[in-house]
């Protein structure tokens, strides 16, 4: 199956998400509008293409969950209702391509017995919780302070520690790690949330030196959103593009990391790294 | 003294009778706590009481009318005894007492022998526990305290509502409080009174996709039957009388709440 269906699927989407855009507040509604209405060729030739042949399951759980987080973003803005927020975290941990870039992950950490994991603006905890419970390891969940004052948040995350027998703290921090993280003192360093994506590349690449020991490993599940359609609509949750698998790659190197791994699955790939 | 906010005028389904009610910055920061955003003010009068609900602006959002169980005897509060066999099976506390004084009620069980006990007082509520071991007064207080405050908030008439509350604290004395545990109280002990109301598409992506949390760490088939039961009351789906089913069942149907699976309405 090409990924291309992927990014076709989420370019279709783009305008139901802008006949949303009219019913609320969005901080940044006129730009998304304008980049929407620039796409209009593109979205005609998607729709000719994904006429063409049935979707497969998987991309049409991607396409409905997907879907289901336009909503939740509607009823943020209108309602204040952060609860779709949550089942929407929830739901894209289910997508087949992020459950299996996140079991790959699982699979090729290596963590020291009595390890800490940081995990970056994760509502919903699900990655930390399967390392707490394979590898023993403590987890540092760090919440930017415009999440961790939502009480439906803190919620959430007091119900996976409690669910799942996480051991460890949530630290509210600054936003991009500013200020309440801790130092160089952490085994591995986990970005891989839809809140956590809102950071950008390089603000997790100073992150991840920041926060990691040596030999340190770095753990990132990434939108392939450098591709037009996946890039515009997850623009609407402030989340800006990222560079290309073999690009993140190579700049992982040059900053003195060693033993770069990338695996790609349909529109997101996952890269582990050890900082020497 | 609390200073009004706005004036609430109700009437009375039961009697017709007419009600004026103070709406107070308590009554809203109560609504503000609570999990459904609600506060419920109640109004005895003649052999009923009327509970009026509040939302966090202070809007009304329903009501409802129950009778007293009894006639009032001891300090004018119905008298109303817990079966022994409803108290079986715990394993930190003999026996309660607790008196609403909003409701007008006092609810008692039996307490054999017990250990220690613990009272507390708050509003109109008082609250005694009697342990059959020693716990620990720094660890029983937290969790007493926070019993009373769901007992002074709460506004249901059944029994098994107040009954159930007290189960699940003998458990929960067991652990740490933790950042929702009033709301488990608090869902226990109006259980009779909270409808389960579906919510479309959360329902049916539910039932597809089946996310991870819910199906491993709650009762899947206990899901599945909340899911299916639009329009059930919260009591008539925590059938079980094991404190253990009845603790996981109520933090079930909050976790479908906080994903806005279910809403939960007043019935």
């Amino acid at each position: 199956m090409s990924e291309a269906i992927y990014y076709d699927v989420a370019t279709l989407l783009i305008p139901e998400a802008v006949t949303m855009l009219r019913e609320y507040e969005h901080p940044q509604r006129d730009e998304l509008m304008r980049a929407a209405d620039r796409l209009r060729h593109v979205i005609i030739s998607a729709y000719e293409r994904a006429r063409s042949a049935p979707l497969p399951a998987e991309v049409t759980r991607f396409r409905d969950v997907m879907r289901y987080g336009l909503l939740s973003l509607k009823r943020i803005f209108t309602e204040g209702d952060w609860r779709s927020h949550i089942f929407f975290n929830e739901l894209l941990y289910e997508v087949e391509a992020v459950k299996y870039l996140l079991e790959w992950l699982l699979s090729v950490i290596a963590l020291p017995s009595g390890a800490t994991l940081l995990d970056a603006n994760s509502v919903t905890p699900i990655f930390s919780a399967r390392v707490s419970t394979r590898m023993g390891a403590r987890v540092v969940l760090t919440l930017e302070e415009r999440l961790a004052e939502i009480s439906l948040v803190r919620e959430v995350v007091d119900e996976y520690f409690r669910r799942y027998g996480i051991s460890g703290q949530v630290l509210k921090v600054g936003p991009r790690f500013s200020t309440g993280a801790p130092r160089e003192s952490v085994d591995c360093v986990f970005f891989g949330s839809l809140d956590s994506w809102t950071l950008g590349w390089d603000a997790m690449l100073s992150a991840a030196s920041m926060l990691l020991k040596p030999r340190g490993v770095l753990a990132y599940l990434l939108p392939a959103n450098y591709r037009e359609g996946l890039r515009t609509l997850l623009a609407l949750w402030g989340i800006p593009p990222y560079p290309e698998p073999a690009a993140a790659a190579a700049q992982l190197k040059n900053m003195k990391f060693r033993d770069v791994r990338v695996n790609v699955r349909g529109p997101f790939y996952a890269i582990i790294a050890q900082r020497r | 003294m609390s200073v009004a906010i706005r004036v609430l005028r109700i009437r009375c389904p039961e009697c017709g009778s007419e009600h004026t009610i103070p709406v107070t910055q308590e009554v809203i920061r109560e609504a503000e706590q609570n999990p459904l955003g609600l506060a419920g003010l109640a109004l005895p009068h003649g052999d009923h009481v009327l509970v009026v609900y509040l939302d966090r602006l202070g809007g009304e959002r329903g009501t409802r009318v129950f009778r007293l169980l009894q006639q009032p005897t001891r300090r004018g509060l119905a008298e109303v005894r817990v079966p022994p066999s409803e108290m079986q099976g715990l394993r930190n506390i003999s026996g309660f007492w607790a008196e609403l004084g909003k409701l007008g009620v006092r609810v008692s069980s039996e307490a054999l022998a017990p250990a220690v006990s613990l009272k507390a007082r708050r509003g109109e509520t008082t609250l005694e526990l009697a342990f059959n071991r020693d716990v620990g007064y720094q660890t029983a207080k937290p969790w007493l305290e926070m019993l009373l405050e769901v007992f002074d908030t709460s506004y249901s008439s059944e029994l098994r509502d107040y009954v159930n509350a007290v189960k699940a604290l003998d458990l929960l004395l067991e652990e740490r409080p933790f950042e929702y545990a009033r709301q488990v109280l608090w869902l226990l002990s109006n259980a009779s009174t909270i409808t389960v109301r579906l919510r479309m598409p959360e329902v049916h992506l539910l039932r597809e996709i089946r996310p991870s949390i819910l199906f491993e760490r709650y009762d899947g088939e206990f899901i599945q039957k909340v899911v299916e039961s639009g329009g059930s009351t919260v009591g008539e789906l925590l059938s079980g009388v094991l404190p253990q089913v009845l603790f996981s069942s109520a933090e079930a149907i909050l976790a479908l709440h906080r994903r806005g699976v279910i809403d939960l309405v007043v019935a």
